[in-house]
């Protein structure tokens, strides 16, 4: 957008300079002409003049010198001496007068003839005025006649060459002023032309800069007009966006009445924006929030700019309490304001939200209790507190619940640790504070008990309250845990280390058998330390051959007969020396990691039984057991792992037996039966274990391809002691051979006990009658020894009723 | 631009305007030098209006006739220059148009005359004749109003017929009509009162 006025102030036309130089040029030209001309005719006429005086003088000196002859001629009939005497005065004036005219030499020379002329007539009429009788007139005559005569003639002469040559003067000056003149014509028309020229050309100059400044106006006019347009618009937008907000917006006078309220004010709060205006706005405002809200304006009009969100509670109309949170902006010095701008919006809602939060951060999502955060805190609270009284946690870990979680599915898990949260705090005062710390750990934070001993009478309640049947899929469940009791004095000790505490009680009552509870005692720490070690050197056993398979013999009693061996796993501990299964099998499930440990085991009994089978061709062949945990039946792989030990081995599948526990048949049936289904397809056997001391239940008995039966050492020691005990011994050996499997009675240390088995029909024995556990090279030794007619018979156990040495 | 042209008009306007301006300030060359200088009375003489007049003893140089109110020859009045120069005399310095240059002249008011010779208020006219006859006729009122005098001497010299003598009419600078050279009558010989 050119300025207007720069537009006029352009530079200078060459053409327009140049027409203006020529005429200036020009005009300075024809000035100087015609005061030339002027001049000239000014000298004309003076010459004129003067010629003219000049002339007229002659004319009349003529006139006289003529009247002057006549007179002269007629003297001697007048006698008038005196009336020539005077025209010859009056010539003589003449004459004088015009001497005065003319500096030509010509004149002068005339004059002075006549002059000399008038001196002979002056002598001769002296003459005759002196005696006028004594001269003769008519000879003074005849001399002043001539004289007279000649003067007349002179002066004629004179004035016709005069007048000649004024006239020739005359035109001579008239000629060259024409031809001034038609110089002057000509640069006159010149000086037109050029005027006119110059005059067109400013007229398009100024033409075409009153388009250009008209232009420029035009669009100085226009981008006013858009601009004008773009504040309406903007305008318009700004009042679109006010009234259309969804926050509030408010105009509020400095002493907090109230000027503007936006449209929105209906939607948030329920109000007319004109109900509102006048008002005073504090009468929304909750009472406790009331002097700080006035606090706000107040500052707010003290300093222009905007002040950072407060948020405080107003009343909606229909009576509920809002959460707002307001900016405000101080536009007093704005005089399209002149006051402060508030801006409101609900933020209930987040509010809400940011207390959900909150709730969140400190509770489990789950079972709605406080999470590990609160409640460390809270014990730090209760910790810092002088308080009367200890302060007690307890660590609650449920027991295989992870079992639970996997065979019944994680919804049912959740409903388990709902039912165990609510139960724990149904028997828990209102002041302790039962958190869950993740997973299925749990802990409570007990307040002012008197000592150790009350914590443990809690712990108590709880377990007790833990075991009452729960119904889950419709299956009734105990909920059982283990729970660590840790106390500590307030002011003295610290939060971590009494949840730590309580946790290492707990991990000693797992330790301990599980389900029940254990106080924290400081060598506690030495044990978890152990089994913490244990447990990472556990990580790396089946890598680093520590782990040693020893083999018990299981016996023919009928025969002696060493029939089969049950493999039994030795950790080889570097510096604990060898371990038996229930010093690192339970850590080792646990932990999760039974598998290598499994599959190791399998594999070297397979590889073992077989070597055994070909260094005795000549002897029946050897079967091994192999004993499996709950894990590992769970793992689908079991059986390809199986498969494989059998092949790598060259093992006959009737020569595996695999053991398991009664207690391992309870959890899923389903998937039990058909894991041991699949195994029996293989062609191995399957034996339980321990029989008689788990959930006993005969049913599974039926419902399980099971193919022998261990009964347990237990009721093997009763044997011979008391009729009960023998009885049972009795009636588990008459089950078997009514369900026709194959027994073998374990722990058997005496003789006797080994015959009467075999007179209540038992089959097979095993036991320390018999041999200990031994590692493969003395098993070897052992068999190499007994080996006798087609068979391993060991010394001391001869035929029933013949009794070792 | 809006400089240049008024600088081309400015420049025209002066040019013309010097030029108008020149031709009314070339004045002609023959314009007369103005002179405070007007009659002052030399002597308060003897002859004054009322008083007879004798008849002149020497020659006579005027001749007053017309309507007069004294008369010394007949009905005409005669004067020589003893006579006239008997009236208050009157010194002028003026200039004199056919010599051109200054002369200091000295005579008698022609007014005086017309008083001296008696002259009514009645009289609207005087016609002046020279030697060579020629004439001019003057207004009563403007012999009376312009101071015009005749002149007996000039540069203290009384002036012969061959200089414009023996007497002459010679205006002040200050008088308009002396402006035209013709009323300069020299030679005067003869005056008529009408």
């Amino acid at each position: 957008m050119p300025d207007p006025g720069r537009v006029l102030r352009r530079r200078r036309s060459p053409l327009v300079l140049a027409l203006g130089g020529v005429l200036v040029a020009l005009v300075l030209v024809v000035e100087v002409l015609i005061l030339q001309a002027y001049a000239n005719v000014n000298r004309t006429t003076a010459i004129f003049g003067e010629q003219s005086f000049l002339n007229s003088s002659l004319v009349n000196a003529q006139r006289e010198a003529v009247l002057l002859e006549d007179q002269i001629e007629e003297l001697p009939a007048t006698g008038d001496l005196k009336g020539v005497t005077i025209r010859r005065g009056l010539l003589g004036n003449q004459l004088f007068q015009a001497e005065g005219q003319s500096r030509d030499p010509r004149v002068a020379q005339a004059l002075e003839q006549a002059r000399r002329d008038l001196a002979i007539i002056d002598r001769h009429l002296a003459r005759l005025k002196a005696d006028p009788g004594k001269v003769s007139v008519r000879a003074e005559v005849a001399v002043m006649q001539p004289a007279a005569h000649r003067l007349a003639v002179g002066i004629k002469q004179l004035f016709d060459a005069k007048e000649q040559g004024l006239f020739g003067a005359v035109s001579q000056a008239l000629d060259a002023s024409r031809s001034s003149e038609r110089l002057l014509v000509g640069l006159s028309g010149l000086v037109l032309i050029v005027g006119l020229a110059l005059a067109v050309s400013l007229r398009q100059r100024v033409r075409k800069d009153f388009a250009r400044a008209y232009q420029a106006l035009t669009a100085e006019v226009e981008e006013r007009k858009a601009a004008e347009r773009a504040l309406r618009a903007s305008e318009e937008r700004f009042r679109s966006l006010v009234q259309n907000s969804s926050d509030v917006i408010s105009i509020v006078d400095p002493d907090g009445s109230v000027r503007y309220h936006s449209e929105s004010v209906r939607r948030v709060l329920g109000y007319d924006p004109a109900e509102l205006v006048d008002a005073d706005p504090l009468t929304l405002v909750h009472p406790d929030d009331r002097e700080r809200v006035a606090r706000f304006v107040a500052e707010a009009a003290l300093r222009p700019g905007v002040t950072p969100a407060e948020t405080w509670r107003v009343r909606h109309r229909d009576g509920t309490w809002l959460h707002s949170e307001t900016v405000a902006a101080n536009l007093l010095e704005d005089p399209n304001v002149r006051g402060l701008v508030l801006n409101t919006r609900d933020v209930s809602d987040r509010k809400e939200l940011e207390a959900q939060l909150v709730h969140q951060a400190f509770h489990d999502g789950l079972t709605g209790l406080a999470n590990r955060t609160l409640f460390t805190e809270r014990v730090e609270h209760a910790l810092a507190r002088s308080g009367q009284g200890d302060t007690a946690v307890l660590f609650i870990d449920l027991d295989d619940f992870k079992h639970v979680n996997d065979s019944l599915g994680h919804a049912a898990g959740d409903q388990l640790l709902v039912a165990a949260a609510r139960r724990l705090q149904g028997c828990l005062r209102p002041t302790d504070v039962a958190a869950r710390l993740g997973g299925d750990e749990f802990a409570v934070l007990l307040e002012r008990v008197s000592d150790a001993e009350a914590a443990a009478a809690v712990a108590a309640r709880v377990l007790d309250t833990l075991h009452q049947p729960f119904g889950l899929n419709g299956r009734t469940i105990p909920i059982k845990a283990s729970l660590g009791v840790a106390a500590g004095r307030p002011g003295a000790d610290d939060a971590d280390e009494l949840l730590r505490n309580a946790d290492v009680a707990m991990y000693a009552a797992k330790a301990g058998g599980k389900d029940r509870y254990e106080l924290f005692h400081p060598d506690m720490h030495e044990d978890m330390l152990q089994r913490l070690e244990l447990e990472a050197e556990l990580r790396h056993v089946a890598d680093r051959d520590q782990l040693v398979l020893h083999y018990q013999p299981i016996v023919e009693l009928a025969s002696g007969r060493v029939t089969r061996v049950e493999a039994l796993v030795r950790w080889d501990h570097p510096a604990r020396g060898l371990l038996p299964p229930p010093a690192f099998i339970p850590l080792a499930e646990e932990q999760g990691l039974i598998g290598p440990i499994g599959s190791w085991v399998l594999l070297q009994a397979c590889l073992q039984a077989r070597r055994w089978q070909d260094r005795f061709p000549e002897a029946p062949p050897l079967s091994v057991h192999v004993n499996l945990s709950g894990r590992q039946l769970e793992d689908q792989s079991l059986v390809d792992e199986v498969v494989h030990a059998l092949e790598i081995s060259r093992l006959s599948p009737r020569h595996l037996t695999l053991e398991i526990t009664e207690s391992v048949l309870v959890s899923d049936v389903e998937a039990m039966s058909a894991r041991l289904r699949e195994l029996k397809g293989l062609g191995v056997l399957l034996a339980i274990d321990d029989f008689g001391t788990g959930y006993s239940s005969l049913s599974y008995l039926r419902r399980f391809p099971i193919d022998m039966l261990k009964i347990d050492k237990a009721f093997v020691d009763g044997i011979g002691r008391g009729r009960e005990d023998t009885a049972l011994a009795h009636a588990i050996i008459n089950l078997s051979h009514t369900m026709q499997l194959h027994t073998v009675a374990e722990g058997i240390e005496q003789a006797e006990q080994a015959g009467h088995l075999a007179s209540l029909g038992c089959q097979d024995g095993q036991g320390y009658l018999f041999a200990r556990p031994l590692d493969a090279d003395a098993m070897t030794e052992l068999l190499a020894t007994s080996l006798a007619d087609g068979g391993f018979q060991l010394p001391m156990a001869q035929p029933a009723g013949a009794l070792p040495v | 631009m809006g400089r240049s042209i008024r600088l081309v008009v400015v420049a025209l306007v002066t040019a013309l305007t010097v030029a108008a301006c020149g031709g009314k300030e070339e004045a002609p060359p023959e314009a007369a030098a103005p002179s405070a200088s007007a009659p002052q009375v030399v002597d308060d003489g003897t002859l004054v209006a009322g008083e007879k007049i004798s008849a002149p003893k020497g020659e006579v140089v005027l001749t007053v006739t017309g309507d007069i109110g004294t008369a010394n020859k007949g009905r005409r009045l005669e004067f020589d220059l003893a006579s006239l120069e008997q009236m208050r005399r009157v010194r002028l310095e003026a200039a004199e148009p056919f010599l051109k240059r200054r002369v200091m002249f000295e005579g008698v008011l022609l007014s005086d005359l017309l008083a001296v010779a008696g002259v009514p208020d009645s009289a609207s006219k005087v016609s002046l004749t020279a030697l060579d006859d020629y004439k001019v006729e003057f207004k009563v009122a403007d012999v009376r109003s312009s101071q015009m005098l005749l002149a007996t001497k000039a540069d203290g010299k009384h002036m012969p017929v061959d200089r414009s003598g023996p007497i002459r009419i010679v205006f002040p600078d200050s008088s308009s009509l002396g402006r035209n050279p013709d009323l300069w009558i020299w030679s005067v010989s003869s005056m008529k009162v009408a």
